[in-house]
């Protein structure tokens, strides 16, 4: 009986075994997306399902017509998966590790390496052959963006426009009105005006309720330009005579923007609980509660969020939209987004599929262009007899341009200003992506990657932080600053800079 | 008397090929007769080989540099390379002490706590009352560590928290709970047992339900007085379950909630929050170095076993039931 048992239970194991052995041999046998399948092109008989990850908030997607459209004209079935993108790259990571990954999904949050190494491995689907049978979407999208992280002549995932550079510095005027200040214009000026704010009552509630501004910890890229950036840090690395330098490494622009921030710790200028904050949204509160007078937003939403909410605390609250502040080198720096953001699909998905996909992104940025921004006509809006146009109820409940954005993105970076908001909107829209583009803050980086920066930099990074955050509230003294560089560069901090050094010479030569 | 206990002389019956014959079919009766009780078994027995001995498989990853595009059979076998860089890892000496201060802090203060309660609910009598407090207590249990952490920034954060705006407007000192460092290990165990007391007090309260209510009536009539049989009678009974619920959690000693160490962390209270699990979240699955964030997890699981072993004898050794 014992033996029986046994072989019951080795049995099972070794079968289990097997199954999962044949299933990664499955994923490795399509590799690269060189599938020689037949298909025949805009043949749309097959009904297919197609798995799609991205990012945000789930759409409604029963009996949402939009939904239906696409998938009626393209007989397809979507599974969608959505996941928060601040963990987005390590859940993709865990999907890759329990080969579970779907169709299609969104490239963007994670480390550039990862794409490279991914892409090696043949993971992603190589669009560019099938892009001959659909020139409007290669044509919508610039040569460049098709070309980013990618080897020659292979077409990795389809780019999605992101701006650089969205997000702009909102100050309360109705503050400086009331404290008779002007629109600070240096770093200076920022922390006179932000000291004000604090300590004079701009509010008028009698109370000291109110501070300057907030932050995201000390080194988010979307936190601390106006400020690390002003003062000369690098986003993440910056070139000084041929050599990167990363800004773990910059001592004296470090100690600079470190004791900035340690006195507007010290003065109660800057938000108590800044170390807390992972997202700029965290910050962004702060200034839509009333309690910061200087914070980011972003220009396609603030006529509905931020200048809406800030009046529930103070009717006569009004935002004006600022410059950068001068460092004292004259530099202005503005939050800086990487990009290269692609949505990939997997290899192992046939060309018949990605036919399928391509063409579904091909129509959105042609004949579906305007039903994934604006809708159905009665349905999500109507146009009345002067020519206006009005928004209906269902157009927020089927989110028509969340699909056009969060799933399907078009290569447009005014796919936002529906036509409501009127002329003037996509106008002034414009007008400060243009004004923005002006403070991109470069990170000279191209992309090279380091062996140790991937097994340790986290780690690194992390006490490296908690030394210079211990610094800016007090329990630690100035010296540290140097401290924390020394212990980073002694830890594998060295290591890194050299790695990826090497790996930049490498990258000029051959560029020469 | 004497006949009782004397052998039988009776030879036995060697006629052994009927023997065998009976036998099978008394087998073979026997397996018919339990395949029902056989069959109700078997959604237990696949569930056990599926979901946790199949999985066992996946701990080669210890000794691979796993590539998850390569798969088991095709990635690099790096043996017990893994567990030398774990064991010569600089932080390595702090993260093992602050799993094992969090762990003892969990043996000591939230161990004894659904125990406690279970004693104190035991004792009311009002049973609307008994069962409104314990839907209660156990309510937190179904709130995810996303909402409790949340709820203690509203109140608690420095600069906005409510509790601390109360304090600073009636002069006294706001308190940095989130940031000192000083209070995350409190409030990290006032967390557990504030989210798990109640729950886990319903195997206890179960206990003591099966407790011989003559036992109390005796020690009455004998002029005990409650704390007495509480202490004499109540707590002894569910020793065994106790033990046996001891035994198990040293099992999971090293295992400590992610999740909820993760929203608590901040670059201020990284030297006692950082701890394997949240080691693991930032060197391996961010980095996607499998093989060693499974040689890390492996590590913590051979620490477990060897802590269940040894409180499994301990108790054996003082006369009670261990766990096997």
């Amino acid at each position: 009986m014992k033996k029986y048992t046994l072989f019951f239970f080795v049995s099972v194991l070794l079968i289990g075994f097997l199954a999962a052995c044949n299933n990664e041999n499955t994923q490795n046998s399509n590799v690269a997306g060189e599938s020689n399948e037949e298909f025949e092109p805009f043949n749309f008989d097959e009904h297919m399902t197609i798995s799609m990850l991205t990012t945000g908030t789930p759409i409604e997607y029963e009996d949402n017509p939009i939904f239906e459209l696409i998938e009626e004209k393209f007989n397809v079935t979507f599974d969608m998966q959505y996941y928060d993108r601040d963990d987005f790259d390590s859940y993709v990571n865990t999907l890759a590790a329990s080969n579970n990954l779907p169709d299609i999904w969104r490239f963007g949050y994670n480390d550039p390496q990862m794409y490279s190494n991914w892409a090696e491995k043949g993971v992603y689907y190589d669009v560019k052959p099938l892009l001959e049978y659909h020139p409007d979407l290669e044509a919508s999208i610039p040569t460049s963006a098709w070309e980013v992280l990618n080897p020659v002549d292979h077409f990795y995932g389809i780019p999605e426009y992101r701006l650089a550079t969205r997000n702009m510095l909102a100050i309360r005027q109705d503050w400086l009105d009331n404290l008779d200040l002007e629109v600070p214009d240096t770093i200076e000026d920022f922390y006179k005006v932000a000291y004000a704010f604090a300590h004079d009552d701009p509010n008028g509630t009698g109370k000291k309720d109110t501070i300057g501004f907030s932050a995201i910890g000390l080194f988010s890229d979307e936190g601390t330009a106006w400020r690390g950036g002003a003062f000369g840090l690098a986003r993440a690395w910056k070139e000084f005579d041929g050599e990167l330098v990363p800004y773990q490494a910059q001592l004296k622009e470090l100690e600079d923007y470190i004791g900035f921030m340690r006195k507007a710790y010290e003065d109660d200028v800057l938000d108590k609980d800044f170390m807390l904050h992972t997202d700029w949204r965290d910050a962004n509160t702060r200034l839509s509660d009333g309690v910061a007078g200087i914070e980011y937003v972003n220009p396609n939403s603030v006529h509905r969020k931020e200048e809406v909410d800030i009046k529930e605390h103070d009717p006569d609250a009004e935002l004006t939209y600022i410059d950068p502040p001068a460092g004292p080198s004259g530099e202005r720096t503005t939050p800086t987004r990487p990009g290269y953001f692609k949505k990939v699909i997997n290899s192992n998905v046939g060309a018949a599929k990605a036919h399928r996909i391509l063409a579904i992104l091909e129509w959105n940025v042609t004949e579906g262009y305007e039903i994934t921004r604006h809708g159905l006509e009665d349905i999500h809006y109507t146009i009345h007899d002067d020519g206006t146009v009005e928004e209906l109820d269902a157009w927020e409940e089927h989110q028509p341009a969340d699909i056009g954005t969060a799933l399907l993105r078009a290569w447009n970076p005014l796919h936002r200003s529906y036509w409501w908001l009127g002329d003037e909107f996509e106008e002034t829209l414009g007008e400060r992506y243009e004004w923005l583009e002006e403070f991109t803050w470069e990170d000279d980086n191209p992309g090279l990657i380091s062996d140790t920066d991937i097994k340790i930099g986290a780690q690194l990074d992390a006490e490296f932080e908690q030394i210079l955050t211990e610094v800016v509230v007090g329990q630690r003294e100035m010296e540290d600053v140097e401290l924390a560089v020394n212990t980073w560069k002694e830890n594998g901090g060295n290591d890194i800079i050299e790695e990826i050094n090497d790996a930049y010479s490498q990258y000029k030569e051959e560029r020469n | 008397m004497g006949n009782r206990f004397k052998k039988t002389a009776k030879p036995i019956q060697t006629a052994s090929i009927p023997k065998v014959k009976n036998a099978r079919e008394k087998r073979k009766k026997m397996i018919k007769r339990g395949l029902p009780i056989y069959l109700m078994l078997l959604p237990g027995v696949l569930y056990f080989l599926i979901f946790n001995y199949g999985p066992l498989i996946g701990l080669t990853v210890a000794f691979m540099e796993y590539d998850p595009f390569q798969g088991f059979l095709n990635s690099e076998w790096v043996g017990l390379e893994h567990f030398r860089r774990l064991f010569e890892e600089r932080i390595f000496l702090d993260l093992l002490s602050n799993t094992l201060i969090l762990g003892i802090y969990d043996i000591i203060f939230y161990f004894p706590a659904p125990i406690i309660l279970a004693l104190l609910l035991n004792e009311i009598r009002l049973r609307w009352f008994k069962s409104s407090v314990q839907t209660i207590l156990y309510t937190p249990h179904f709130v995810s560590w996303v909402v409790i952490v949340g709820i203690t920034a509203v109140l608690f954060s420095t600069q906005t928290g409510a509790v601390n705006n109360l304090l600073e407007n009636n002069g006294y000192n706001r308190i940095e709970l989130l940031t000192d460092s000083q209070y995350f290990r409190p409030l990290w165990v006032i967390h557990n047992i504030w989210n798990g007391m109640g729950w886990d007090a319903i195997i206890y309260l179960a206990a003591m339900s099966s407790v011989n209510p003559e036992l109390y009536h005796a020690a009455r009539v004998d002029g005990a007085s409650r704390i007495q049989m509480t202490w004499h009678i109540t707590l002894p009974s569910i020793m065994y379950v106790v033990i046996i619920m001891l035994i198990l959690r040293m099992g999971g000693f090293m295992d400590l909630s992610y999740t909820h160490i993760l929203l608590l962390q901040n670059p201020l209270n990284l030297n006692v929050s950082e701890v394997f699990d949240t080691y693991i979240y930032r060197a391996g699955i961010l980095g996607g170095q499998f093989g060693y964030t499974t040689a890390v997890g492996l590590f913590k699981s051979m620490v477990g076993l060897i802590l269940v072993m040894v409180a499994n004898t301990i108790a054996k050794r003082m006369g009670k039931e261990g766990v096997y």
